[in-house]
């Protein structure tokens, strides 16, 4: 199931910085992650993550560092700073607070 | 074509969609080459990842596409990408970004405002010259009017022997028999002349009908220097009649010049119009203590001199009015400063160098000083913050209005509240490059005026002090008694001091002097200080 872009756009930088704050990744490899995390639930559009990043990089919730990788292939790495991981905990509470707002809805609904 | 050779070597293991894509997406980026090439790295290696798995050209070539429309639309990431990038950029390079637009914006506001200013022109509105010529004129009849003779005397009078200029310009103790008798003959040539000065000087009104092209500038100066010789012509005309015992002649030449005086004085006319009259007066009064040295007249003449004198002063106030001179600087000041349209209302420098001056356009003007270091500061005042013309109108209504009720207070009094005119007249328009060459020197005006009253105030009491000796047989203790005896309204006034004109009995004659402008009473000795003691009595020859 693909999500509508602006529906998505609230919660990406919530997923980009929660799978970098199991490690850094870089780009091809983050969109990759969030596809697979998400069960294919969850795409980016290249044209939306790459300009995500800066944004994130701008705040400095995150930091990007070029390395070589063994087979000699450069990539820029990203990975999460101390200011992204407490943004992250915090808009977590907030989106599991929302989900639950919004299961309460829904099942009232639904009765 | 070199540009794109150079982007396909950097791209050459991806297909040729790619490099394209990369190219056009890095150009529509627009911001710093160093930021385009790390987004350029970092999508070719993006690319390079997802191709990595196919297997043939075919494949990479599908995929790429497939890619590539993934990232949407390329002007919209462009612009993203830009964005995002630019919110990375440090403070430091925000700041230095941020000063140079400023910077630049203020280049930008600088030049249009030269063009708005250089644009500017001055719109001459109103008739000054027409107000000036209501102003002094008196509602009275032609045939009452003194000038079309002082003219006519003035032509006749002009171009002296050169001889006779020597002459005239020389103090008149300091003169050979020789020079007087040749003088003597030339005021015998010049009859005529003297009697249409005479003439003049009995008619009540003297007024000028004006006409310049110039504005009130082409009025203030150009008929004042042949009336400035004239009043020279009847100063020695009255002292040569009184050495040859032409006493009645001699008083009747100093009442003239007397007159004379009054005419240019009256009125609204220009501050120089009223200085000249001042001379005349003072020529008159320094000339009648010359006559009276000689003792030469009888009791009852004194009293019929005493009532002649106060009769040609009875309305006399010896100040002097700026009304006619204010006009004169409000038309320059409508000359001096651009029209209130496009570029309006700020000083326009041409027509200010040329007071001074030639200028031509202002733009020349301008970039002339603009091209000297030194004017920089004088262009920044011009440009930025010099008075505008309703506010530099309002100075010089403010010094005026200031400086008339300063007219009405002695120089001691002005001392005692410590104010000095030429100070606080300069302070008032400091800043005003216009005003600052327009205004006169008010102070010294102030104090010629002071001067010409105390002049002939000392004369009239010397008159009286001579009647009282004549009739009494000796001189009054004091001014007090002169007055008590009813040979003076009141003592004379000196400007320059809190009192009197100081009177001292000295064995058969006495002294009268004023303190001068030092304030001070030196006992009368006038060379003890440059400006002190103004003695009037005993009259040393050649000292007036």
């Amino acid at each position: 199931m693909k999500f509508e872009s602006q529906l998505l756009k609230g919660v990406a930088p919530v997923v980009v910085l929660e799978i970098l704050s199991r490690g850094p990744m870089y780009g091809y490899e983050l969109s990759q992650a969030i596809e697979q995390r998400s069960g294919s639930v969850l795409t980016l559009g290249k044209g939306t993550l790459y300009p995500l990043l800066y944004n994130l990089e701008a705040k400095k919730l995150v930091k990007a560092k070029w390395e070589t990788s063994d087979s000699g292939r450069k990539r820029r790495y990203y990975s999460i700073t101390g200011k992204g991981k407490e943004q992250l905990t915090g808009q977590k509470q907030q989106l599991r607070e929302l989900s639950e707002g919004l299961r309460l809805v829904f099942e009232w609904t639904a009765a | 074509m070199k540009r794109q050779e150079e982007d396909r070597e950097r791209h050459d293991d991806l297909p040729g969609c790619v490099a394209e894509f990369l190219s056009e997406l890095i150009r529509h980026m627009r911001y710093r080459r160093r930021a385009r090439e790390e987004v350029r790295a970092e999508l070719q290696s993006h690319f390079a990842e997802e191709l990595r798995e196919c297997k043939s050209e075919q494949e990479r070539q599908k995929k790429a596409e497939e890619v590539i429309a993934g990232f949407g639309d390329i002007k919209l990431l462009a612009t993203l990408l830009r964005r995002a990038k630019k919110r990375c950029r440090p403070p430091w390079q925000t700041v230095v970004m941020r000063a140079g637009q400023i910077a630049g914006l203020l280049v930008v506001c600088f030049i249009v405002y030269v063009v708005w200013f250089l644009a500017g022109r001055p719109v001459v509105t109103t008739d000054y010259v027409a107000q000036f010529n209501r102003l002094v004129r008196p509602p009275a009849d032609e045939s009452l009017n003194a000038a079309p003779l002082y003219i006519c005397a003035a032509d006749m009078l002009d171009g002296p022997p050169a001889d006779i200029a020597e002459v005239l310009k020389s103090e008149y103790a300091d003169l050979s028999a020789e020079q007087k008798q040749r003088l003597a003959a030339w005021f015998a040539e010049k009859r005529e002349m003297l009697d249409l000065v005479a003439e003049g000087a009995q008619r009540p009104h003297y007024w000028r009908t004006y006409e310049s092209e110039e504005g009130m500038l082409g009025v203030f100066l150009p008929h004042v220097g042949s009336y400035r010789d004239l009043v020279r012509v009847l100063g020695h005309r009255a002292r040569l009649l009184a050495d040859e015992g032409q006493n009645e002649d001699a008083l009747a030449t100093i009442q003239v010049c007397y007159r004379h005086g009054r005419h240019l004085r009256a009125g609204n006319k220009t501050i120089i119009e009223q200085i000249v009259g001042m001379a005349a007066q003072n020529t008159a009064s320094d000339a009648l203590l010359d006559v009276l040295s000689g003792r030469g007249l009888e009791p009852a003449r004194l009293a019929q001199l005493q009532e002649e004198l106060k009769g040609l002063f009875v309305d006399e106030d010896f100040t002097v009015r700026v009304e006619g001179e204010k006009l004169g600087i409000y038309d320059e000041i409508q000359r001096c400063f651009t029209a209130g349209r496009f570029g309006g209302e700020h000083l326009y420098p041409p027509r200010l160098a040329s007071l001074g001056s030639t200028g031509d356009g202002q733009g020349e003007v301008m970039f002339d000083l603009m091209a000297t270091p030194r004017h920089w500061g004088t262009v920044a005042r011009v440009l930025f913050v010099h008075p505008d013309k309703d506010e530099t109108r309002a100075t010089i209504d403010r010094a005026y209005d200031i400086w008339a009720e300063w007219m009405r207070r002695t120089p001691s009094q002005l001392r005692d509240e410590a104010i000095d005119i030429n100070d606080e007249i300069e302070r008032m328009v400091q800043g005003n490059l216009l005003l600052e060459i327009m205004v006169p020197a008010l102070g010294r005006v102030h104090e010629l005026s002071y001067m010409t009253k105390v002049r002939f105030d000392a004369a009239l009491a010397i008159v009286a002090l001579l009647r009282y000796e004549a009739e009494q047989g000796r001189y009054p203790e004091s001014l007090n008694e002169l007055v008590a005896a009813g040979y003076l309204e009141q003592p004379p006034l000196d400007p320059w001091s809190s009192g009197p004109l100081t009177y001292r009995r000295t064995g058969e004659d006495f002294l009268l002097y004023g303190w001068g402008e030092n304030f001070t009473d030196d006992g009368g000795r006038p060379g003890v200080d440059e400006h002190g003691d103004w003695v009037f009595w005993p009259v040393v020859q050649g000292d007036n």
